[in-house]
């Protein structure tokens, strides 16, 4: 029996254009010849570091501080700076290679001379460092306070900064921005984009600028070399499964209607890259590395000693492999998570939240001195063409919880400072009496009666725009530029 | 607009495309036969005459999800039916070794050592909800790592039974060829079709151009040991080869 022709339904038809748009997402990569290497000079690419401040970072001891003897923050009104829960918590509250942070002012505020921001004590480390210059490194600063996170989930915020388009539900939308910053040469750098201890994404963008992941300093050994050499195809062996993984089967056209069979060709190639004696070498972070390179940052971010291994785990050792990944040009954009550990519900944040910021603030200030001291092949500091930006998911209230802690508060802060941004101001406020964050004219930074608040879409394209790169992948999110963020 | 114009066009043209290539995919490598096996998006599980477009099996059609990598979860449950028994007669898994005492972790588990799965994506729902399915440059680093491992347990198994000591059929990787005498070309043919069964699902022909492309591996296992076409060692290799080359593959790797 014949069978009758079909009428495709629309759920199949649409079916099959998913699939196909799903191609077409990747129409760069399926449809157009990769740039080549060659043609692109890794030392002519902006370059970015994200550092993220996992767990929700308390404003009140960084980047939005309040004066403790202004009796209007004694917890009597809408704000809590709880400096007497610190300075009375006994010896190691506040304590931080042997400076008791609480001490650096009378007020709590860190202000350097010259400096035209407030910060908190947990920022004494990087306030007050100077490049080889002599020079604050506030100077760089911008300041970004009253962001409106508009979740108090920590995935939702962390994804939210992520890829500066709010989630769907709990899954991230759209790419990571550092995916996106890479996206553009992928094939000018050997890891172009690495992800340190975070999440990375990617929608639709060059498979080849997807982040690479690395937990900490002991995956790097397990990346770099085969995990068992021994077992290692050899000689012809290994030059036909490369020529093996590159034929293409009948199968494989059908199951490449999403790009999926490409991508997955694309990733085995970048693993071959991955194996490389040279990125290896400059990756040797063991505790008695033999390279120079590493030995140089292990001595600049004071990785020595004893306890090496647990500062090789913790924020130091993640901005140091990021300072090489940035500093060998192995890496356009690097992702890092300092820490996962801010979350202090508890009256562990009395004990936690100002040291372990002050590590993470320190591990920022020796990366930004250390970019700062390196040269790129052409003589320039590497620092002139990269971006630096600090965020958390949220901040955390205001005021002291019943168990001593502080929970979550849907407006944070961030830092953002480099390439084509303009230094040394605070831009957005939050209030003096309950700390939400307040409107602002986004095209002169004055606080205004009604208006928008700043959102990570506006922080992102402000970034994105200031590096002279497009900001078309939060352009769903309606983004407004930021202009006094501008250095122009 | 232009562009927007002739992505549409594109966009149009992409499912028929995708139609035409299937059909042509008619001799040689046949489709995965009425056994239910999802076919993917728009394959049809039966074809009509070759050169009939428009007419679609609906009987055996169903809507399937895009496809997508193997979760990590799938992957490790797979291992130990496509692997088989290792030499002491327990599940294949991936035997990532740590530290100085070599301790043996299944790779694909999480929590830190030698254990990967935290890096490959899995979720620990404290900090991570959800799986990525990408595959990505550090997905396929760790898949040589597993395919090496893997195979040389497979290796290290079918020796165990000796050239001519249990039957053939107790043999995973070298079923249905010798490999303490040379084998002949028929017997490799049909130990390359017996395998692309075994680790991939698929029926394939002699002639396939998928045998095609892994009797070339074959042959390149047997070489890069320098010993002769033949020689035990070297027939061994090249069905190591094989099998690193198919657990690599995407059709491996992708549902």
């Amino acid at each position: 029996m014949k069978r009758p022709k079909i009428r495709i339904p629309r759920r199949r038809a649409l079916a099959g254009l998913g699939a196909s748009m799903g191609a077409l997402a990747l129409g760069d990569l399926v449809l157009s010849p990769p740039a080549h290497a060659d043609d692109v000079d890794p030392d002519e690419q902006p370059l970015l570091v994200v550092f993220e401040f996992r767990g929700g970072f308390d404003t009140l001891l960084s980047l939005d501080p309040r004066d403790h003897t202004d009796p209007k923050f004694d917890g009597s009104g809408g704000v809590e700076t709880g400096y007497h829960t610190l300075t009375n918590a006994g010896a190691g509250a506040t304590l931080f290679q042997g400076t008791d942070l609480s001490q650096g002012s009378p007020t709590g505020l860190i202000t350097p001379p010259g400096s035209n921001i407030d910060f908190g004590l947990a920022m004494t480390p990087i306030a007050t460092a100077k490049d080889e210059n002599g020079k604050g490194l506030f100077e760089d600063f911008c300041v970004i306070r009253g962001i409106n996170m508009a979740t108090l989930s920590h995935g939702v915020g962390s994804q939210y900064f992520n890829t500066g388009k709010f989630p769907r539900a709990l899954s991230a939308s759209g790419s990571s921005l550092g995916t996106w910053w890479a996206r553009e040469n992928p094939t000018a750098f050997k890891i172009p984009n690495l992800a340190i201890a975070t999440s990375s994404y990617n929608e639709g963008l060059d498979p080849r600028a997807t982040g690479l992941y690395i937990g900490d300093y002991t995956l790097l050994q397990k990346i770099f070399y085969p995990i068992d050499d021994s077992q290692q195809p050899h000689g012809d062996l290994a030059h036909a499964l490369t020529k093996f993984q590159h034929q293409t089967h009948c199968l494989d056209h059908q199951f490449d209607a999403g790009g999926r069979v490409s991508l997955h060709r694309a990733a085995y190639d970048s693993s071959r890259t991955l194996l490389s004696p040279e990125i290896a070498a400059q990756f040797d972070f063991t505790t008695n590395p033999t390279v120079e390179s590493v030995k140089a940052i292990y001595d600049h971010f004071g990785i020595v000693g004893a306890g090496r291994e647990g500062l090789l785990k913790g924020p130091l050792g993640r901005a140091a492999i990021a300072a090489q990944a940035i500093t060998q040009s192995v890496s356009q954009t690097v992702t890092v998570r300092l820490t996962e550990l801010l979350d202090t519900h508890f009256d562990s944040w009395k004990d936690l939240q100002p040291t372990l910021q002050a590590s993470c603030w320190d591990a920022v200030a020796k990366f930004i001195t250390y970019a700062k001291s390196q040269k790129d092949s052409k003589g320039k500091s590497y620092w002139d063409r990269m971006t630096v930006v600090c965020v958390s998911e949220f901040s955390r209230t205001p005021r002291l919880n019943t168990r001593g802690g502080r929970d979550h508060w849907l407006y944070s802060s961030a830092l953002v400072a480099g390439n084509g941004i303009r230094g040394n101001q605070v831009i957005g406020q939050s209030s003096d009496e309950d700390y939400s964050g307040l409107p602002i004219d986004m095209k002169t930074g004055a606080i205004i009666e009604q208006g928008p608040l700043m959102r990570p879409p506006d922080v992102w394209a402000t970034v994105l725009h200031a590096a002279g790169l497009s900001y078309e992948n939060v352009s769903n999110q309606s983004p407004v530029l930021i202009e006094p963020m501008l250095d122009s | 607009m232009n562009r927007a114009c002739s992505r549409l066009a594109l966009l149009m043209a992409l499912p028929l495309a995708a139609t035409l290539l299937a059909l042509g995919c008619a001799s040689g490598d046949p489709a995965p036969g009425p056994t239910g096996a999802s076919t993917g998006a728009g394959i049809p599980a039966q074809r009509e005459a070759a050169g009939d477009l428009t007419e679609i099996d609906t009987a055996v059609h169903t809507a399937t999800r895009q496809v997508r990598r193997i979760s990590l979860d799938s992957l490790q449950a797979s291992l130990g039916i496509v692997a088989g028994n290792d030499i002491h007669g327990q599940p294949i898994y991936w035997r990532a070794a740590y530290g100085v005492n070599k301790i043996q972790f299944d790779g694909l588990n999480s929590g830190g050592y030698s254990k990967f799965g935290d890096e490959l994506g899995r979720p620990n729902y404290l900090t991570e909800t959800e799986e990525s399915f990408l595959t990505t440059a550090l997905y396929m680093k760790f898949m040589r790592d597993l395919a090496t491992n893997v195979c040389s347990q497979m290796v290290e198994a079918d020796r165990a039974y000796g050239p001519s000591s249990l039957p053939a059929g107790d043999r995973n990787l070298w079923r249905f060829a010798p490999v303490s005498t040379p084998a002949s070309e028929e017997q490799v043919t049909q130990n390359l079709q017996y395998l692309v069964l075994r680790f991939l699902a698929l029926k394939a022909t002699s002639d396939a151009p998928l045998v095609a492309s892994l009797r070339e591996v074959y042959r390149a296992g047997e070489t890069s040991t320098g010993h002769l076409s033949g020689d035990e060692d070297a027939q061994i290799e090249g069905w190591r080869g094989v099998c690193i080359a198919m657990l690599e593959s995407p059709l491996f790797h992708l549902d």
